[in-house]
């Protein structure tokens, strides 16, 4: 690749047509930075020859764990860490956005943390952002990852239920009159049993694009029906009561709740299930997470889909308070190495800024890092560990430069008669070509005005040094986009937000640490915490608060404020589980916030709890120092929407946003949530809670 | 004291394996046919067989191009018997593995006079064994009953009632004649031939029993094939229990 261009002069007098169309058209280097999240213009704004090589490499990585047959967990590949480095603007965001656009028939989950939870372990962590992806609605695809791949594997494992089914069991589950059951006797039974034949052949055809519910009202079997001889199946094959089997049964059952009752919160209910083995031995909570993360995996496995954790926001997660923070960055990196050690299947991403990624492992271990170097191997490359964005070459520019402007030109009858990087002059072009050390997004710039330039004849505004600029409309706006998208997962069952809704309220109150509170001040926060045996319900947010000295003293309590969020069945079991945390006496907690989400606040909200749940509630050692308070859906969207919100505000400023006026937009919005999160005065754990 | 060497069990498998439930557990495509290659029909008490007969069970191979494995009869019930030897056939382009099996009834003192009303029942079990294939051996049952075919039996039922009952009705003439006329000499045994032969109703007894004969063995066949559908019926709903998808 060369640093220079060899372009003709722009023929005089040919270009004017163009120029005039082009002034009808918006700037097409005005967008500078991809949005954090999708939106529908990417396929406009996606250049595929720009960073192709280390796209390619990084899909090549992704595609080695693809598994073309899998027959047991050993033919997942070992968990393994690959870094994409590259400085600020160099493309990692389009570059990660991109691999959710993959084109063709093979896609991966990509899933992206907003959030690193340093008390929670790390495998909750991996499972619970794991079930966030498989039940969020995909923006390429639509739809749910999980209701895709639920339909897709009850689909295979029902043809193998009816295969299995003997002659005479599929004349007693066809839907028979008593005249036909007489008829029966004498034989005749072999229309009713092609029957089955006919569904199997249909559901062995892959052209057949029939869902399966279309497929059963074709043959007139009801859903209820073929449900049962698959739960008969699932029992009869995958017997056994060690956790595994356990799990899988359970995991197979959902899949096929929401793929033949369209149970949404299938997959919710099958997190939310106590795992018990015969003669009441404990299965404990690491176990539980261990089985469940597998069997999740397994199941991506079994239909081709790679599992890839990336890791965008490194800044955010190691620097939350925009200070480096070590004891964050060495928790982070040896979960990450204990996940490499103690998973299969998993890939992990970190996307990472060449000078941060420096500091990363200026603090981290040997243990660690010698993990982070494994690396993936590749055939005929070896290990690939570590994938550098490089500013782009001249040809890379000038693909750029014609792919945008060609979209704009594509009605022009004389667009193949304009020469090569159009709108721009050679000298220009030749001249950005030299930069050598510039890196993507500033190039974007120099294009975007030198554009302005030419085609709509602006000149170059120079840009006004403020000492700090107004972050007031950037807030604004990425905080009513996060609550849109809080709105979006809220449709979904409330618990497989759990850890992002501890996650939100700790790093809420630890932005407004040092803030007063109707006396109150959070000083350390500890947002998500694992207590008690439940891998699900057992979170919560530990909060040291500092009272107003009177008289000189300062008293100091210790908060832990829990989500009861699970409803029916599961109910009581999520708030015996926020009383566990009592049980552990290292933890010092002085009372307990439950906060319940619900509509109405009015009136006793004990009181209105279920009747099991209410006993739990009432029949508790600790109720004393308990208080139940009611949360809004605003509030609880608001916490939802924190911490990917914070992502975004941090990677979208230019420059960093003041703190001061980070801590004031919070506290404006979010005070009631602060208030909610207060310790209860002994007069209002009373009220409240009898 | 010698030592030796400990007999495991069979190792288990593994955790890690895919589930079997997804796993290709199914039985090849099979197929029971009367001698003459047509199906054999299904019925809710298991596939009809009529004793006397010889059936073929044909056993396709479990990839839909390679050739049959090894198949055997590994349980069956007393009234069929598996001949060795099994052959391969080829229909439709299609290996076929074909086990012979002959049914016939249970042999005894009183088997003629049960052989309007015998059935027998039980399940065939199969085994399927493919070395290149996972798992390499394969299990599968399903259930037969033999019985009397319905038209040659109500032929015999309706021979054997009709003259059964002349036997009767002559009888019930022999002893009437006893009654009245005292008993039989052999100068009065001409005439009293001539009166049984002459008694306007003859055809009375024949009938009545012609009639109920094919009526009884039809009703305890029926009611013997539904205790067998129950039984299956049973089977079935302990294995797909409505309770168990909640």
């Amino acid at each position: 690749m060369s640093n220079s261009l060899d372009l003709p002069e722009l023929p005089a007098g040919t270009t004017e047509p163009a120029i005039d169309l082009l002034r009808g058209r918006p700037n097409p280097f005005e967008s500078l930075v991809r949005p954090q999240r999708s939106d529908d213009r990417f396929a406009d704004l996606h250049v595929q020859a720009l960073l192709q090589a280390p796209r390619e490499l990084l899909l090549r990585v992704i595609d080695a764990y693809r598994v073309s047959a899998y027959q047991s967990a050993s033919d997942l590949r070992d968990t393994r860490i690959v870094t994409i480095l590259g400085d600020r603007g160099s493309g990692k965001t389009h570059m990660l956005e991109s691999l959710g656009h993959r084109t063709g028939e093979r896609s991966q989950i990509l899933i992206r943390p907003t959030y690193y939870a340093t008390q929670v372990p790390f495998e909750e962590y991996l499972l619970s952002h794991l079930v966030n992806a498989l039940l969020e609605s995909d923006h390429v695809h639509g739809g749910k990852l999980f209701e895709d791949i639920a339909a897709h594997l009850i689909r295979r494992m029902l043809q193998q239920a009816l295969r299995t089914l003997g002659p005479t069991d599929r004349l007693f589950a066809s839907d028979l009159s008593r005249w036909e059951r007489a008829r029966l006797l004498w034989g005749r039974g072999e229309p009713w049993s092609a029957k089955f034949d006919h569904l199997i052949q249909d559901l062995a055809d892959k052209s057949c694009k029939k869902d399966l519910l279309t497929l059963a009202g074709h043959y007139r079997f009801s859903s209820d029906l073929l449900m049962r001889l698959l739960v008969g199946h699932l029992h009869r094959h995958e017997a056994g009561d060690d956790a595994v089997r356990i799990i899988r049964r359970h995991l197979y059952v959902a899949m096929a709740r929401n793929a033949l009752l369209k149970d949404d919160d299938a997959l919710s209910r099958f997190l939310e299930a106590d795992y018990t083995l015969p003669n009441n031995r404990p299965l404990f909570r690491a176990d539980v997470v261990k089985h469940l993360l597998h069997a999740l995996i397994e199941i991506c496995a079994l239909v081709r889909l790679p599992v890839v954790f990336a890791f965008d926001n490194l800044e955010g997660f190691l620097a939350p308070q925009s200070q480096f923070d070590a004891a964050a960055t060495n928790a982070f990196m040896d979960s990450l190495a204990q996940a490499v050690d103690s998973t299969r299947g998993l890939l992990f991403l970190i996307f990472a800024e060449s000078t941060l990624f420096r500091q990363v492992t200026k603090q981290t271990n040997q243990f660690a890092l010698d993990r982070i170097r494994q690396g993936v191997p590749l055939h005929a490359q070896g290990p690939v560990d570590l994938i550098e964005l490089k500013p782009p070459s001249c040809e890379e520019l000038q693909q750029l430069i014609r792919e945008r402007v060609g979209r704009l030109l594509k009605d022009f009858a004389g667009s193949a008669s304009l020469p090569a990087g159009y709108p721009y002059t050679p000298a220009f072009l030749n001249g950005l070509a030299q930069k050598t050390g510039m890196g993507l997004r500033n190039r974007l710039l120099l294009l975007r005005d030198e554009y302005s330039r030419v085609v709509y004849g602006r000149g170059i505004e120079q840009p006004v040094v403020v000492e700090q600029p107004d972050a007031t409309a950037l807030l604004e706006r990425t905080w009513t986009e996060s609550l849109s998208a809080a709105d979006r997962k809220l449709q979904g069952a409330l618990v497989n937000q759990l850890q992002a809704l501890h996650a939100g309220l700790g790093g809420l109150l630890q932005q407004l640490a040092r803030e007063s509170f109707e006396g109150w001040q959070p000083v350390s926060v500890q947002a998500t915490v694992a207590v008690g045996d439940h891998p699900v319900y057992g979170l919560v947010t530990l909060v040291d608060w500092q009272k107003k000295p009177t008289n000189g003293n300062a008293g100091t309590v210790r908060g832990a404020i829990g989500f009861l969020v699970s409803k029916g069945a599961g109910m009581p079991r999520d708030l015996k589980a926020k009383f566990e945390l009592f049980r552990d006496k290292t933890l010092r907690v002085d009372h307990l916030t439950v906060l319940w989400p619900r509509a109405v606040e009015e009136g006793d909200l004990a009181a209105a709890l279920p009747e099991a749940t209410r006993q739990i509630w009432t029949s508790s050692r600790r109720r004393r120092q308990a208080v139940l308070r009611s949360l809004s859906n605003d509030e609880l969207r608001k916490i939802l929407a924190y911490a990917e919100w914070m992502e975004v505000v941090r990677a979208a400023a230019e420059q960093p946003i003041e703190e001061e006026a980070l801590r004031s937009f919070i506290r404006q919005r979010c005070q009631a949530i602060v208030q909610l999160a207060l310790p209860p005065v002994p007069e209002r754990t009373t009220t409240d809670g009898d | 004291m010698e030592t030796e060497e400990l007999l495991r069990r069979e190792r288990p498998r593994e955790a890690g394996t895919i589930s079997p439930a997804l796993q290709e557990l199914a039985p090849p495509a099979w197929e029971l046919t009367d001698s003459r290659g047509r199906r054999v029909p299904l019925s809710s008490a298991g596939y009809v067989l009529y004793f006397g007969r010889t059936y073929q069970l044909r056993v396709a191979g479990r990839s839909a191009l390679g050739p049959p494995g090894e198949a055997r009869l590994i349980g069956f019930p007393t009234c069929v018997a598996g001949q060795p030897n099994p052959q391969t056939i080829t229909k439709h382009g299609r290996e076929y593995r074909v086990l012979t099996l002959k049914v016939h009834r249970e042999s005894g003192w009183l088997s003629i006079w049960r052989f309007p009303y015998e059935i027998l029942k039980g399940d065939l079990t199969v085994e399927c064994s493919e070395a290149e294939q996972n798992p390499p051996r394969l299990e599968w049952g399903f259930p037969v009953v033999a019985r009397t075919p319905w038209s040659l039996g109500i032929v015999l039922l309706l021979a054997a009632g009709a003259i059964l009952g002349w036997v009767l009705g002559q009888l019930e003439s022999a002893a009437r004649s006893f009654f009245t006329h005292g008993p039989l000499s052999v100068s009065n045994f001409e005439d009293w031939w001539q009166t049984l032969q002459t008694n306007p109703r003859f055809w009375l007894w024949p009938l009545v029993i012609a009639g109920l004969s094919p009526l009884i063995a039809l009703t305890s066949n029926i009611l013997s094939l539904k205790r067998r559908t129950r039984e299956l019926e049973l089977r079935f709903r302990r294995g797909y229990s409505e309770n168990s998808t909640a």
